[in-house]
C-alpha cells in the first residue's frame, strides 16, 4: 500500500454490532477497538456526569439505565423518531454517528494517522432515504462517505477475494440483527457482477429474539408492567432471552431463568419449540431467496455455493432451512459477523486502486425500481381514466449507474401543467411504492396526448436518482435530485447538528475498559442477591478508589482483579 | 455488416457467450463505471443485448433436445439427504436419521401438485382455492427450491394454458403468490407474463362497471347451462350482456372463461340489439392492430427486396421479446392479424423470415440492429401513441 495515500476504512454499521476494517498489505484487516474487540455493539448510552458512552459500555448499561441508552437505532434511520436519553433528544442518525466516531476513532489510534473518508455498508433493500440517513450518519460522525456498499454485496467480496476463482456463480444469505438481505453474485474474469439482490428490512435476529420472549412471557405468565420497575425488568428479560437463544446454537435445550420482585420466572425451550415459534419468520426469508433467483435468471443448480454472512446466520433453525431450501450446506468459512466489514475493507481497496486488486472490478444492482406515477384509461360503462398506476422506468436489479428514458403525454384537453410523482417499489399501483418526490412544471395547452413528455431517470453508483423531463415539442427540460424527503436531514441541518454533536462530551477512549467494568458491575449488582451483590458492591468500591488515586500501573492491577471478580459472579451462581 | 453491439464489444459474429463475457470484461477495466457512467451504460447495453442474441440462437439452434438432464436431478435427491444428515452431524446430536432414498425435487413437486389438483375438487370459492395452494406451499416437500420452482412453473403453465378453467383458481394464485403486488409479474414464462398482466387490466375494466363483479358468475352459468332457453329471462339477460363484455372489453378472460360453443348458443338465442357502449369499429378487436399493421408493411418491404431494407420494430417490442427465451412456445404462425400480442406478432414475423431462408441467428442481429435504423419523423410519430407512451396506458381499447 503507498503510504502518501490517506487510508479509507470500511465500516459495517450493524444493528446490533458494528466493526471497522481497512485494506493493509495487500489484506482485508479488522480493526480492534479500545477494548481489543471487532465486535463494538450498536449502543450509546449516557453517562451520569453527561459524557456519551458507547458500545459495549452502553449495552452494559441498557439493563441498568434503560433511560439512558439506546440501541436497535438502525431500524429508524430515515424516519423521524427521536429517541431521549436523559434529558437530551437524538435522531437515529445522530446515535449512529456517535457509533461511526467511536470506530473512527480506534481506526484512527490503529493506523497512526487521521482518517477523512469511510464506505459504510447498508442493506441491500435499505430505501433511498435510509440510504440518506446512512450518510448523514458518516457526515455527522466527521468521515467523508462518497460510497455506500450493500451489505450482501460486501459479503460476497469478501469472498470472492478469498476463494480467487476463476469463475463462480453464489447467493449471499445475509441475515442481520435487524435485517434481511438476498444477493446472487456471477464472479467471471476478474468481474464481480452483482446479478439480483432482494431482501426485508425488518426481518433480522432480534426478531427470532422476539418471538421467544412473547412465548416466554407469555408461558411463565410475567408481566412486565405491573413489576417494581418495568424498563428494568424489560431489558432483563431480553437479555435472559438473547443468552437462552444464543445457547441453542449449542445445544438442543435452554433454559431462561429470571428473578422479578422476589418471584422467580423460569421456562425451559427446545430447538423443536423455537422452530415452530420461528415458522412464520422462517416462511418469510423464503420470498426474498426466490424473488432474487427468478430477477438474477440463474437457475438453482447453476450456483456454485450457498454463503451466509450476519451472525443471526449462526442459528442452527435458518442453518438448515437454508440447507433444505439449497439442497446443499451453505459455505460459512469466513466469521458471518465480520464477512461484511472485511468486504467494505476490500472496497476500500478497490477506491484506492490498490496494487493488489488491479484486476478486479465490481457492478452493483439497483436493488428496487424506480418510476413515476401514471393514468390509465381504462374502458368500463364509458372510458375514464384511472389515476394511482405505476410506470417503472428503471427496473429493479439493473446494473448501475444507469440512465433510462420513457415518454408520457397529457391526458386532459388543454391540459397546462403536468405533475410527475416519483416512485420507488415493485407495485403495480403507486399507494404500494415508497413516494420519493415530484416534478411540476408547465405544459403548452394542446388536445389531449397530444404533447409528450420524456421522462429520463438516471441513478448513479451511489444511489443517487436524478430525474429530468423534457417537453418533446419546446425542448424545455426540468429537472429534480431526489435529496430531500420525510425523514432526510438537509444539508443546513447536518451541519448545525454537526456543531451540537461535537460539542458533546465523548467518554476518553482510554478509560473504555474501566467504564465496561463499572457498568458490568452496576448490571451485576442489580442482577444478584444476597452475598454475590455485596461482594459486587465491595468490589466496585474498591476499583473506584484505585481510580482516584490515578496510578496508572496500579488501576491496571486492579482492573484485572476486578475483571476476574466480576467473572466469578458471573459464571457462579449470581441469583442464589 | 457488423451489429451495433458486436462492434462495441469488439467482436465478430462467430462468438459464443464466454467469449462475449470475456470480451465485457475486458472492456469493463478500462471504464471506472463511477466517473464516466455514460461509458458504462454503452458496454453495458451492449453486453446485455449480446448475451441475449446468443441466448436466443443457441436457444432456436436446440429447440429440439432440451430435456432435462436427469442425472443431476436424481443427485439433488442425494444431496438433500446429505445435507440433512451433515447438519445433524453438526449437531449435538442427530436430529432424524435421513432417508436413503430421497425422491428428486421435481418428483416432490409433481406429487405436490397431484395433490393440489386433487384436493380442488372439493372446494369451489377464492379463498378456498387460495388456503389450499398456500397449504401445499407450506408442505416439506417444497422446501427444496428446485421442487419450489418446478410447483410454481406447473401451476403457471396449467393457468394459462388454453384449458378452461375457473375464474375463482386463478384468482387464488394471484393472492397466494401475490403476483399482483409485482409489476414484473415474473413468472418465468413470458406467455404467462403477459396473459397475467392482461387479467389484472381486465379486472380492473369488471370492477368499473357496474355490476361488474358478477360477470365471473354469469360467465360461469353460460358454461354449465345447457338450454339457454329455460333460462329465467332476466338472468339469461345478464348473461348475453356478461359474455358479450367480456368478448369485447376482456380477451383474456375470455379465452380462459368462456366456452366459445356454450356462448355462441346463448347469443344466437338472445341476440342482442346494439352493444351498450358502442365501440367504433375500426378500434374494437385486437390491442395493437396498428403496430401489427406498422410492422407487417416493412416487414413485407424486407422479405421482397431483401436483407438490405431492414423493417422498423419498436424497440420495447424486441426487448420484451427477446428478454424472454421462451416466447417461441406459442406463435401464431405467421397469421399475424391474429395475433393478440407483441410478441406473438414477432414471432409471426419471424416465421416469415424463416420463408426466406433466413436464419434466425442473422434475423435477430438484423433487428437488434435496427436501434441505429434511422426512422423516418413522420413514421416514428405514427409509431408512438398510446401504449406505454403516455401519462395515459390505454387498456384494452
Amino acid at each position: 500500500m503507498n503510504d502518501a495515500v490517506t487510508p479509507i476504512i470500511g465500516i459495517d454499521l450493524g444493528t446490533t454490532n458494528s466493526l471497522v476494517a481497512v485494506w493493509k498489505n495487500g489484506q482485508a484487516t479488522l480493526i480492534p477497538n479500545a477494548l481489543g474487540e471487532y465486535l463494538t455493539p450498536s449502543c450509546v448510552g449516557l453517562d451520569e456526569d453527561g459524557s456519551i458512552l458507547v458500545g459495549k459500555a452502553a449495552r452494559e448499561r441498557l439493563q441498568t439505565h434503560p433511560q439512558r441508552t439506546a440501541a436497535l437505532f438502525k431500524r429508524y434511520m430515515g424516519s423521524n423518531r427521536e429517541t431521549r436519553l436523559g434529558k437530551k433528544v437524538f435522531r437515529a442518525e445522530e446515535l449512529a454517528s456517535l457509533v461511526l466516531r467511536a470506530l473512527k476513532e480506534d481506526a484512527e489510534s490503529y493506523l497512526g494517522q487521521p482518517v477523512i473518508e469511510a464506505i459504510i455498508t447498508v442493506p441491500a433493500y435499505f430505501s433511498d432515504a435510509q440510504r440518506k440517513a446512512t450518510k448523514a450518519a458518516g457526515q455527522l460522525a466527521g468521515l467523508r462517505v462518497d460510497a455506500l456498499l450493500n451489505e450482501p454485496t460486501a459479503a460476497a467480496l469478501a469472498y470472492g477475494i478469498h476463494d480467487k476463482k476463476e469463475e463462480t456463480k453464489f447467493l449471499v444469505f445475509d441475515l442481520g440483527g435487524g435485517t434481511f438481505d438476498v444477493s446472487i453474485l456471477d464472479l467471471f474474469e476478474g468481474v464481480m457482477e452483482v446479478r439480483a439482490s432482494a431482501g426485508d428490512n425488518l426481518l433480522g435476529g432480534e426478531d427470532f429474539v422476539e418471538v421467544l420472549q412473547q412465548e416466554f412471557l407469555q408461558r411463565t405468565a410475567l408481566d412486565i408492567e405491573k413489576s417494581k420497575q418495568p424498563a428494568v425488568v424489560r431489558q432483563r428479560v431480553r437479555e435472559a432471552v438473547e443468552r437462552a437463544k444464543r445457547q441453542l446454537t449449542q445445544t438442543q435445550h435452554a433454559v431462561i431463568e429470571l428473578q422479578v420482585d422476589g418471584v422467580t420466572h423460569q421456562w425451559q425451550v427446545t430447538e423443536e419449540g423455537f422452530l415452530q415459534l420461528s415458522e412464520p419468520l422462517l416462511q418469510r426469508l423464503r420470498r426474498p431467496v426466490e424473488q432474487a433467483l427468478r430477477d438474477s435468471r440463474i437457475p438453482v443448480a447453476e450456483l456454485d455455493n450457498v454463503v451466509l454472512a450476519g451472525g443471526a446466520t449462526r442459528m442452527p433453525i435458518v442453518r438448515k432451512l437454508v440447507g433444505k431450501m439449497f439442497g446443499r450446506l451453505p459455505a460459512s468459512h469466513l466469521n458471518p459477523d465480520e464477512v461484511v466489514a472485511l468486504g467494505a475493507a476490500v472496497q476500500a481497496g478497490l477506491k484506492m486502486r490498490d496494487a493488489a486488486l488491479a484486476e478486479m472490478v465490481m457492478t452493483d444492482v439497483c436493488p428496487y425500481s424506480l418510476g413515476i406515477e401514471i393514468t390509465r384509461r381504462v374502458s368500463g360503462n364509458t372510458s375514464h381514466l384511472v389515476p394511482g398506476h405505476y410506470m417503472p422506468i428503471i427496473e429493479r436489479n439493473s446494473a448501475v449507474p444507469i440512465s433510462r428514458v420513457e415518454s408520457i403525454c397529457t391526458v386532459a384537453e388543454n391540459q397546462r401543467e403536468l405533475l410527475v410523482r416519483i416512485y420507488q417499489g415493485e407495485g403495480r399501483l403507486v399507494k404500494d411504492n415508497i413516494y420519493l418526490g415530484e416534478l411540476r412544471f408547465p405544459v403548452p395547452p394542446r388536445p389531449a396526448g397530444e404533447v409528450s413528455v420524456s421522462i429520463r431517470f438516471t441513478y448513479d453508483v451511489n444511489g443517487l436518482l436524478e430525474v429530468e423531463a423534457t417537453v418533446d415539442e419546446s425542448g424545455q427540460s426540468h429537472k429534480v435530485v431526489i435529496e430531500e424527503n420525510p425523514g432526510v436531514l438537509s444539508q443546513e441541518e447536518i451541519a448545525q447538528r454537526f456543531r451540537i454533536l461535537e460539542a458533546l462530551k465523548i467518554h476518553p477512549r482510554e478509560q473504555a475498559e474501566n467504564r465496561v467494568l463499572l457498568a458490568r458491575a452496576d448490571r451485576l449488582y442489580e442482577q444478584s442477591l444476597g452475598g454475590a451483590r455485596h461482594f459486587v458492591g465491595d468490589q466496585t468500591a474498591v476499583f473506584q478508589s484505585v481510580l482516584e488515586r490515578q496510578n496508572l500501573e496500579e488501576i491496571r492491577r486492579a482492573r484485572s482483579e476486578f475483571a476476574r471478580a466480576l467473572d466469578s459472579v458471573e459464571t457462579g451462581s449470581p441469583l442464589e | 455488416m457488423t451489429y451495433w453491439f458486436l462492434a462495441t464489444l469488439e467482436l465478430d459474429e462467430t462468438v459464443d457467450k464466454s467469449t462475449i463475457r470475456r470480451a465485457y470484461a475486458r472492456k469493463l477495466k478500462t471504464i471506472d463505471p463511477a466517473a464516466d457512467p455514460q461509458a458504462f451504460q454503452a458496454l453495458r447495453e451492449a453486453y446485455e443485448t449480446a448475451l441475449r442474441w446468443v441466448e436466443y440462437a443457441d436457444d432456436a439452434d436446440e429447440e429440439e433436445d432440451d430435456p432435462p438432464p436427469l442425472a443431476t436431478e436424481e443427485l439433488a435427491g442425494e444431496v438433500i439427504a446429505a445435507v440433512d444428515s451433515s447438519l445433524a452431524r453438526d449437531h449435538a446430536a442427530p436430529l432424524e436419521s435421513p432417508a436413503a432414498s430421497e425422491p428428486d425435487p421435481r418428483a416432490l413437486a409433481q406429487q405436490r401438485y397431484a395433490a393440489l389438483n386433487r384436493r380442488a375438487l372439493a372446494v369451489a370459492s377464492t379463498d378456498q382455492f387460495s388456503a389450499l395452494m398456500q397449504s401445499e406451499l407450506d408442505h416439506p416437500d417444497l422446501f427444496n427450491l428446485r421442487a419450489r420452482d418446478v410447483f410454481h412453473a406447473l401451476l403457471v403453465d396449467d393457468l394459462f394454458s388454453a384449458r378452461a378453467h375457473h375464474y375463482e383458481w386463478i384468482e387464488a394464485a394471484i393472492q397466494v403468490f401475490r403476483w399482483d403486488a409485482d409489476f414484473l409479474h415474473n413468472l418465468g414464462d413470458p406467455w404467462a407474463r403477459q396473459e397475467l398482466s392482461n387479467w389484472l387490466i381486465e379486472r380492473e375494466v369488471l370492477a368499473g362497471r357496474t355490476g361488474g363483479q358478477h360477470v365471473p358468475e354469469y360467465l360461469k352459468r353460460a358454461n354449465l347451462t345447457t338450454e339457454p332457453k329455460k333460462v329465467e329471462k332476466r338472468l339469461a339477460k345478464a348473461i348475453v350482456e356478461a359474455l358479450h363484455l367480456v368478448r369485447e372489453r376482456c380477451p383474456t378472460m375470455n379465452r380462459y372463461l368462456v366456452n366459445p360453443e356454450q356462448a355462441d348458443k346463448w347469443i344466437t338465442h338472445y341476440p342482442q340489439r346494439a352493444p351498450a357502449a358502442p365501440v367504433p369499429a375500426a378500434k374494437s378487436g385486437n390491442n395493437y392492430w396498428w403496430l401489427w399493421l406498422f410492422m407487417l408493411l416493412p416487414m413485407l418491404r424486407h422479405c421482397d427486396s431483401g436483407p438490405s431494407a431492414p423493417p422498423y420494430v419498436h424497440p420495447s417490442i424486441l426487448s420484451s421479446a427477446l428478454s424472454e427465451k421462451h416466447a417461441v412456445i406459442k406463435p401464431s404462425e405467421g397469421k399475424i392479424d391474429q395475433c393478440e400480442h407483441e410478441y406473438e406478432a414477432l414471432y409471426a414475423l419471424l416465421g416469415l423470415a424463416q420463408k426466406n431462408d433466413t436464419s434466425k441467428r442473422e434475423w435477430m442481429g438484423r433487428c437488434l440492429a435496427l436501434k441505429n435504423y434511422p426512422i423516418p419523423e413522420a413514421q416514428h410519430k405514427k409509431a408512438q401513441p398510446p401504449p406505454r407512451t403516455s401519462a395515459q396506458v390505454d387498456a384494452n381499447k
